[in-house]
């Protein structure tokens, strides 16, 4: 008789209703092209940072919701990259223009403090890597496959990751990820590139620690969470998510893979807490996943073009940037 | 000497008969025991009552006694059985020598005996005497030795007299073999609810099945010490069980044992043949029909049956003629059984071939296609793949060309079928044999819909392999163990469900509604009808096609302004889209728009597709899809529009959300109210509902719109398009149609003006030769008589009524399509009940 308690409790989930699919919280207009990427300043300053497809970075009031300062970053190139710092008093931008520049914020304006040349003009965003000595690095991402690792404060470049190979097998470098290690030694690096492989490289050594094809066309996007929750996701031009995670030996190793309605994924993100990942998709569309049992949760639907860029504040705020020049800010599972 | 037997016996009978008390009976009964001994046991002197008979060697008087008087004496001791008799043998006494002597006499007379005094004595005490000794017979396994006595008996004769003695014999065996075959069901008859287990069928056959088996061991044991026995017996009593229809009980316990040892020695083969084979002719299709459909592999079928299908003339005719053409079966083992024992020998090969060239023969011809039972064609089909799997090389090169003529006529025949099922069937034969005989030549191939069905005949090609004897044990053990299984996986409560579902329910994260997420497409959907109508032109543009496909429905249903104007325009495009580029859902889309617009443009749609339905240049799927579109189009105007519901929805709701989404807190007012109301008992509220509206019914002014064209010109017969000769599919759709226009129009005005047409229309059909078409007037029929006032039929139509009355019983009698009977007897009912209520209307009113 034991078997017919849990049989009751999965009756009374079962008929529960589910929530009549969630709305924006609110929308921020007035970028005159595509945004491309986004960045939330700490959140007691209620700022929040987008750039766009021309090259313009938009500083927004999250109180008043209101455009406060624009100004052209990277020669009419799209914003790849957008990171605050130092209670915004500094931010870093990289671009299609093949630049990393430095900003200081004077006043209500920004004004530039210096630039590290990438070499590439590619669509991927560069990533910053903690190491033990040298506490600042960034990896950008270099001509073809290659992909360079500049030290910020005297931004020098320090090492080069290129696998030896021809570049046409790889591909050009899509996206990379920092892999934290739990032992809290020197950060790793993951890196997608065009041909769906996807290798881990050691900084310290600068050589191959794995490599496996996960995709079969190019990776587009990829997140991993803490080293602790151990799993990744990755997004390509298909229909398929994939779930992956880095066993103790430093292998990449498919865990599960995600079938989505439609097609094409522009950015992954896992929450800090690793409760939850969003994906921005080709088909307008946001989608939460379950991080824990890898099954859909909802469905942000607002966007009427394609979703570019996705990312979560530190309270939790969900803000999307797309195409139809539209960023949407959505509070979803925060109570939770 | 043999005349001083006679006068032991009658001694001992009147003895027994004149017998006062206990001292007497008992020594007359001890004389009886004594001549019933079994020869040998020597020790034993003469009872003293039978001193005088001392000069007959005691042996010859023994002997003698059990052959021609045993029966007598169980007769006259079965007479005495009373009360008072009985009171005189106290205690043990009665089974200690009444007992002891049926047990020990002659088998066949103690049951005989037995038999008889059941039937004569019908109830009281002697009755329920008599049962109890043969019910005592039966356990204590005496059967067995009934049987063995006959199996021995020519044995024992010798050569002397044989001949009479056979003839003798012969009328015993008639008699036990009845008596021992309708056992079971005299009891049941004598004894009523008091029957015993031991007589049930169920257990009694089973019981005698054993014996059966005993019997043939002993049989199999003297053969093999080169002895000589008699199994006529045997043959003639396992063929009149069977033919009693207790052929599952016995079958089912005899043939797995057999298999057994048919397996392992020759001798037993020879066993099993002759039982089976002299089995009495009259009943050896009761006994080779449930044998064939029991043996679990076809390889041993010639061990129980032998060669004996090329001797026997009788075996001949039912295995190659009865069981194949005649008769059908369910059970898929029976053909293989069959065909494979044709197959599997070179003396019966040329049996096969015959078979099946004869086989192809009977399902290619067209006439009999057309009076087959559904069921037999299957059987048909079945028996024709088995035989294709069992063809061999040399057979291949030497029948291919005869095997191909033969099918092509059958294809054609079947490819012109109304039955799907036979269509299909038929194209998977071709296919199957042309891939068989002629792997290299031309092949047929067709799309054939994957149902079970075809999966299964499809299964049959292969040929079965050994089941090996452990399945035989196993299917025995298993038939066994199962009920106790299943009675116990009953009880067994359900695994809770899987662990990931539980997971995710203690997970605190809802998920929301996802159901809008579909699959996105590049083009927008056209937002007016003229757009739609030219997305729909371009074929070429998949994306554009696909969406204003997706689109036409909901826009024709939203009734645009002008789409009366082009409403004819739109259903010559839909009805002339074809699908080019797999559009998922394609048909069921254009069917639903084709229905809307003809919905909303009754008038015009219904002018142009019923003129387009004899136009030329249609294919067959297109003239189906206007009788389907304006079929369900008559259905949909005929229900009343219900655009009311969503208002009531509305205003029902509107008031819980307010108090729902209302912060305010309540005023006192509304919390007072809300107490009382909900402590205030209410009776007589008024509806609950608001009245429903009247509306036009918006069929009635189109109805004859849709249904008279539709009759125009179905008997010009073109080149392109002849629906009284090949196109009767699309004829019996036609009648359907037709039919279910007028079901929609009743209570119109047009329904009886249509209902008269309709009738006249099917007179002519009523003896169609498909039996689709025929079916179809059934229906049509019977639609007929529901729609039109009784008191029309049968004052106005009261000739043609009584003549349809006429046909549908004929059809009731006499059709071979058991649906088309079932229909036509409901349409019968639905007539009388209808002159019935009638006539009673036509007493009340006078």
């Amino acid at each position: 008789m034991a078997g017919v308690v849990p049989n009751k409790s999965i009756k009374t989930d079962g008929s529960k209703e589910p929530l009549p699919p969630p709305s924006p919280t609110y929308i921020l207009r007035g970028a005159e092209s595509p945004v491309t990427a986004l960045e939330y300043t700490e959140p007691a300053l209620g700022t929040l940072l987008s750039g766009c497809q021309n090259g313009t970075i938009h500083l927004w009031d999250l109180n008043s919701r209101r455009n406060e300062e624009t100004f052209d970053a990277h020669n009419g190139k799209p914003v790849l990259y957008l990171k605050s710092e130092d209670a915004s008093r500094l931010l870093m931008s990289h671009g299609r223009d093949g630049y990393f520049k430095f900003w200081k914020n004077v006043g209500p304006e920004f004004e530039l403090d210096g630039k590290i040349e990438a070499e590439g003009d590619g669509f991927c965003p560069p990533v910053p890597l903690k190491q033990k000595k040298l506490t600042r690095l960034i990896a950008l991402p270099g001509s073809d496959s290659v992909v360079n690792i500049f030290e910020l404060n005297s931004r020098s470049l320090v090492r080069t990751l290129s696998s030896g190979a021809s570049s046409g097998e790889l591909g050009l470098c899509m996206c990379m990820c920092a892999i934290p290690n739990l032992a809290g030694n020197d950060e790793s690096l993951l890196v997608g590139y065009e041909s769906g492989k996807m290798i881990l490289w050691d900084i310290g050594t600068g050589k191959i620690q794995h490599q496996a094809p996960v995709h079969a066309d190019a990776v587009m996007c990829m997140a991993y969470s803490s080293p602790e929750f151990n799993k990744g996701l990755s997004g390509s031009v298909d229909e398929m998510l994939v779930a992956w995670s880095i066993t103790e030996d430093g292998e990449i190793q498919t865990v599960n893979k995600l079938e989505s309605t439609n097609a094409g994924f522009n950015d992954v993100k896992i929450r800090p807490d690793d409760r939850i990942a969003v994906t921005a998709g080709w088909d307008n569309n946001i989608r939460v996943f379950n991080m824990k049992s890898l099954r859909p949760l909802a469905i942000l639907a607002y966007h009427r073009d394609s979703v570019h860029c996705v990312e979560f504040s530190e309270n939790y705020m969900l803000a999307a940037g797309s195409k139809d020049h539209l960023i949407s800010v959505w509070d979803i599972y925060r109570q939770v | 000497m043999e005349t001083r037997v006679r006068a032991a016996a009658r001694e001992i009978i009147n003895g027994l008969r004149n017998a006062e008390d206990t001292q007497n009976i008992i020594k007359w009964l001890e004389a009886a025991k004594f001549l019933t001994r079994k020869h040998g046991q020597k020790d034993e002197n003469l009872p003293s009552v039978l001193g005088q008979y001392s000069d007959v060697p005691s042996l010859q008087l023994q002997t003698t006694f059990q052959q021609q008087h045993f029966g007598k004496l169980c007769t006259t001791i079965l007479d005495l059985l009373s009360v008072e008799w009985i009171q005189k043998l106290p205690g043990n006494l009665f089974s200690a020598h009444v007992g002891v002597l049926f047990l020990e006499g002659s088998g066949a007379d103690a049951l005989l005996a037995l038999d008889h005094a059941v039937q004569s004595h019908r109830q009281g005490f002697k009755l329920h005497k008599t049962t109890a000794l043969l019910e005592l017979f039966i356990t204590k396994g005496r059967l067995q030795q009934v049987l063995w006595d006959q199996c021995q008996m020519s044995r024992s004769d010798g050569g002397q007299c044989c001949q009479a003695l056979m003839a003798g014999h012969t009328g015993l065996w008639e008699e036990l073999v009845l008596t021992l075959s309708s056992l079971p069901t005299r009891m049941a008859n004598c004894l009523g609810r008091e029957n015993s287990d031991v007589f049930l069928p169920q257990n009694y056959v089973p019981r005698l099945a054993r014996s059966i088996l005993e019997c043939l061991r002993r049989a199999h044991d003297l053969l093999t010490d080169s002895k000589d026995c008699s199994l006529e017996f045997v043959s003639r009593l396992v063929g009149k069980l069977c033919f009693t229809g207790y052929s599952d009980l016995l079958l089912d316990v005899l043939v797995p044992v057999l298999c057994t040892s048919v397996t392992k020695d020759y001798v037993w083969c020879r066993v099993c043949e002759r039982v089976v084979t002299g089995v009495p002719s009259l009943s050896m299709e009761s006994v080779i029909v449930p044998l064939l459909s029991r043996i679990p592999w076809y390889k041993w079928v010639d061990k129980f049956l032998g060669d004996c299908v090329i001797h026997n003339q009788k075996v001949r005719f039912l295995l190659c003629t009865k069981l194949l053409f005649h008769r059908y079966f369910s059970q898929v083992a029976l053909l293989q059984n069959l065909i494979g024992y044709l197959a599997s020998s070179h003396t019966r090969r040329h049996l096969y071939t015959e078979a099946f060239c004869k086989l192809l023969q009977v399902w290619g011809d067209a006439s009999s296609l057309r009076h087959v039972s559904a069921e037999q064609h299957l059987f048909l089909c079945q028996a024709l793949i088995i035989s294709i799997s069992h063809i061999g090389e040399q057979e291949k090169q030497h029948w291919k060309d005869e095997l191909i003529k033969l099918l092509l006529p059958g294809v054609q025949s079947h490819l012109g079928s109304t039955d799907v099922a036979v269509r299909s069937r038929g194209m998977l034969v071709a296919q199957l044999l042309t891939k068989t005989v002629d792997p290299t030549g031309h092949k047929i191939e067709f799309e054939i819909p994957r149902t079970p069905e075809i999966e299964d005949l499809e299964k049959l090609m292969v040929l079965p392999s050994d089941p090996g004897l452990e399945t035989v044990h196993q299917a025995v053990a298993d038939l066994k163990v199962t009920d106790e299984q299943e009675s116990l996986e009953k009880e067994m409560p359900q695994e809770p469900g899987n662990d990931a579902e539980e997971l995710d329910s203690d997970d605190d994260l809802a998920p929301f509604d996802m159901s809008f997420d579909k699959k996105v497409s590049k083009v927008k959907a056209p937002k007016y009808i003229r757009d739609c109508m030219e997305g729909l032109l371009n074929s070429q543009e998949v994306d554009r096609f696909e969406a204003s496909l997706g689109a036409a429905e909901a826009l024709i249903r939203s009734k645009p302004d002008g789409i009366t104007e082009i409403s004819a325009e739109l259903s010559k495009i839909l009805l002339h889209t074809t699908e080019t580029c797999g559009v998922p859902d394609f048909l069921s889309q254009r069917y639903r728009s084709m229905v809307a617009l003809a919905v909303h443009c009754p008038k015009e749609v219904a002018q142009y597709l019923t003129l387009q339905f004899y136009e030329r240049n249609y294919n067959i799927r297109q003239r189906l899809d206007i009788l389907e579109v304006l079929s369900a189009a008559a259905q949909e105007l005929s229900q009343p529009e219900k655009p009311e519901a969503k208002t009531s929805d509305h205003s029902a709701k509107a008031p819980s959300k307010i108090q729902s989404h209302s912060t305010h807190p309540e005023t006192w007012r509304q919390v007072v109210q809300r107490r009382i109301d909900s402590k205030t008992r209410r009776f007589g509220k008024g509806r609950t509902q608001p009245e429903p509206v009247g509306t036009a019914n918006r069929f009635g002014d189109v109805a004859g719109e849709f249904f008279y064209p539709l009759m125009r010109f179905y008997d010009k017969g073109e080149r392109f398009f002849d629906l009284l000769g090949d196109d009767a599919m699309v004829l019996h759709r036609l009648i359907y149609t037709l039919a279910i226009i007028l079901h929609n129009a009743v209570n119109t005005t047009a329904a009886r003006q249509m209902g008269k047409v309709l009738l006249e229309f099917t007179w002519s059909l009523r003896m169609h030769r498909d039996v689709k078409v025929r079916q179809a007037v059934v229906v049509a029929t019977s639609i007929i008589l529901l729609v039109l006032p009784a008191h029309f039929l049968l004052t106005d139509l009261q000739v043609d009524v009584m003549e349809t009355k006429a046909w549908l019983e004929g059809v009731v009698e006499k059709e071979v399509n058991e649906e088309c009977k079932k229909l036509a007897a409901q349409g019968l009912a639905l007539l009388e009940t209808l002159i019935a209520k009638e006539m009673q209307n036509a007493v009340t009113e006078n």
